[in-house]
């Protein structure tokens, strides 16, 4: 190898090297964009404060989903599986939700030998605390209409109307 | 050639078209875009008094004729008419803020919507037949019977009518240019046997004529809405009506399978309720009022039951007894509560914007107590007021909540929280019939007194 092949071998190398420290790098930047990716968002939820017999704010931190639905499911999910609101039995979880106009139809499941509510102050506080989670926290929802096991009529709510909606 | 180059150079072209309708000839805009006309749609709407309206936070439009409506967006090729879905082949496009639609858009759904046909000529329109503006048109009629007879009558526009009661029948007369276009009904009732639409007139048939009928109307849409019920047998003044006989209907809450709220050593909502009842029950005859029970024993009833019960007996005042409860044991005092309306409204006006007739029986319910709610406020703040001075706590106060016994009683109706039977000391103090008697005692008082003074408010004129 002359004089001229080795300088070209030399250069060849060091182009080789300087690639594959590009490459390293990229490689590293997008792992760090990947973890950059997982955000995540807070919300205020809505469970009866015993102490002060209201419905008391606190919030909860969740990882930001893709979408605004995927948000809401995962928010409500959550909120669920809370065990500070008294008024939530236990097996308690979402079937299915809807948009109606500017209202969210949340379709809740209620396991069957759950006792009902017992009062109107009981089944109030049940619907407004859902109300002021969702329309709160997602203020394109300007009420909420609930569905238990997938109807309005239904031995869980017994005194207040569920086909009208509620509003915070 | 030089047409193929401006394609190439301009995708859209601009033109001035003409559109002609009865004397006037009016210049609109239309534009080209691959060999297609499409027509200002605003101009066109404008020179027919047609507005073109905003549908759904503006993501759609829609335009309105009589009763019809065309729904259509941009770069859709699907419109809704009147409810049905059509597709054209070419769709609505926006350009410089004008609105454009096709030949087809005008030709088709537009001209089916005001039932003429458009004739198009390149970048001119013509429209030879003219648009007849009628006037409001009636286009349903719903029938119910929720302890008396209530029939809604759904109109376009709001219109005047006279009423007329003769022998068994009722007769609206309505504007002579009203078009009514309403399908034979199938009717099911105690008091009506037929309901015809015979030019401007409406004509209820009764099956007796022993009846008495009450109208009013409401808005958004106009509705004439007209209750039946049997007559009273007696007719005399209010004030006479009240000494004669003044009926409370008492509603002891749950019952049966139904326990309700359940204290903390057993003590059942069902059976206080009752025994409460009973006790008012006793206490209004002795003052002279008749009371009647919604149920006398310890027995299963539906809310539609408790409040068919109060109408089909004509009482004129409801009284809902219950217990309140709750999770934590702390919480204590009485509540009374009537309707809240506006819940129902809503879903009203979302029912009519989303066309579903679903929960329409349950609207109708509503109509029923809303006539009410001023009363009913009244009767709330005196009970309250009574129940208070039996209660050493601060008082819960008067409430509204859009409850299901109370939406189809067709009287002032409250219903009354006595106390928190889940907290010990409320559920044992519940457990002395002494107690239970001074609760009756001031629920006859603010009887009494609401008997007493929303009969002078009558008597005055006020409302």
């Amino acid at each position: 190898m002359g004089r001229r092949g080795r300088i070209i071998f030399l250069f060849l190398l060091i182009l080789i090297f300087s690639c594959k420290k590009e490459i390293k790098e990229e490689v590293s930047i997008k792992r760090e964009e990947i973890k950059e990716e997982v955000k995540f968002k807070t919300y205020v939820i809505y469970s009866f404060d015993k102490e002060n017999g209201k419905l008391s704010p606190k919030t909860i931190t969740l990882e930001e989903k893709e979408n605004e639905l995927e948000n809401l499911k995962n928010l409500l999910q959550n909120y669920f599986s809370q065990k500070d609101n008294i008024l939530f039995p236990e097996g308690i979880s979402l079937r299915a939700l809807y948009q109606f106009n500017k209202n969210l139809v949340l379709d809740i499941s209620i396991p069957e030998n759950s006792p009902p509510l017992q009062s109107i102050k009981e089944e109030l506080e049940f619907v407004n605390s859902l109300s002021k989670t969702i329309c709160l926290n997602f203020q394109r929802y300007k009420g909420i209409n609930v569905l238990i096991n997938g109807s309005n009529e239904n031995n869980f709510i017994n005194h207040i109307a569920l086909y009208v909606s509620y509003k915070p | 050639m030089q047409r193929i180059i401006l394609y190439i150079i301009f995708p859209i072209l601009a033109f001035t078209g003409t559109f002609s309708y009865e004397k006037k000839k009016v210049e609109i805009s239309v534009i080209e875009k691959e060999g297609v006309n499409y027509y200002d749609i605003k101009a066109i709407l404008d020179t027919l008094n047609l507005s073109l309206d905003q549908y759904r936070e503006g993501k759609s439009y829609q335009i309105q004729y009589l009763d019809g409506k065309l729904i259509f967006g941009i770069e859709s090729p699907f419109v809704i008419l009147n409810d049905k879905i059509q597709e054209l082949l070419k769709s609505p496009i926006l350009f410089e803020n004008k609105i454009y639609v096709p030949d087809v858009f005008i030709t088709g759904p537009l001209s089916s919507l005001l039932n003429v046909s458009f004739t198009i000529k390149g970048k001119n329109i013509s429209l030879e037949e003219r648009i007849t503006k009628t006037g409001p048109s009636l286009y349903n009629v719903e029938i119910h019977n929720v302890g008396f007879t209530k029939i809604v009558f759904y109109f376009t526009d709001s219109i005047n009518y006279f009423f007329k009661e003769s022998k068994n029948q009722i007769t609206i007369e309505m504007p002579k240019n009203i078009k009514a276009s309403v399908p034979p009904l199938k009717i099911e009732d105690p008091f009506v046997s037929s309901i015809l639409t015979k030019n401007n007139f409406l004509i209820i048939t009764l099956k007796e004529e022993d009846f008495s009928c009450s109208h009013y109307t409401l808005s958004s849409p106009f509705r004439i809405i007209l209750d039946i019920t049997k007559k009273k047998e007696k007719k005399g003044t209010f004030k006479e009506e009240l000494s004669e006989g003044y009926k409370v209907i008492i509603d002891p809450g749950h019952g049966g399978d139904d326990v309700g709220a359940i204290g903390p050593t057993g003590i059942k909502e069902k059976d206080i309720t009752l025994k409460i009842a009973q006790e008012l029950k006793k206490i209004l005859k002795e003052k002279g009022l008749i009371a009647q029970l919604t149920r006398e024993k310890d027995e299963n009833l539906s809310v539609e039951e408790r409040a068919n019960f109060a109408n089909s007996n004509k009482g004129d005042l409801f009284l809902s007894i219950h217990n309140n409860s709750f999770k934590t044991y702390n919480i204590r005092g009485s509540e009374t509560y009537y309707l809240s309306i506006e819940p129902f409204e809503e879903l009203y006006k979302e029912n009519l914007e989303a066309n579903q007739n679903t929960s329409i029986d349950l609207i109708l319910w509503d109509l029923a107590q809303s006539k009410f709610l001023k009363d009913s406020a009244y009767f709330a703040e005196l009970v309250q007021k009574e129940l208070d001075k039996l209660w050493e706590i601060p008082p819960r106060g008067v409430k509204q909540a859009p409850l299901k016994v109370l939406s189809g009683v067709t009287m002032p109706a409250v219903l009354i929280e006595i106390g928190f039977i889940s907290n010990p000391e409320e559920e044992k103090i519940m457990q002395s019939d002494e107690f239970l008697y001074k609760i009756a005692k001031s629920l006859s008082e603010a009887i009494l007194q609401f008997k007493e003074t929303a009969g002078k408010r009558w008597e005055e004129g006020e409302e």
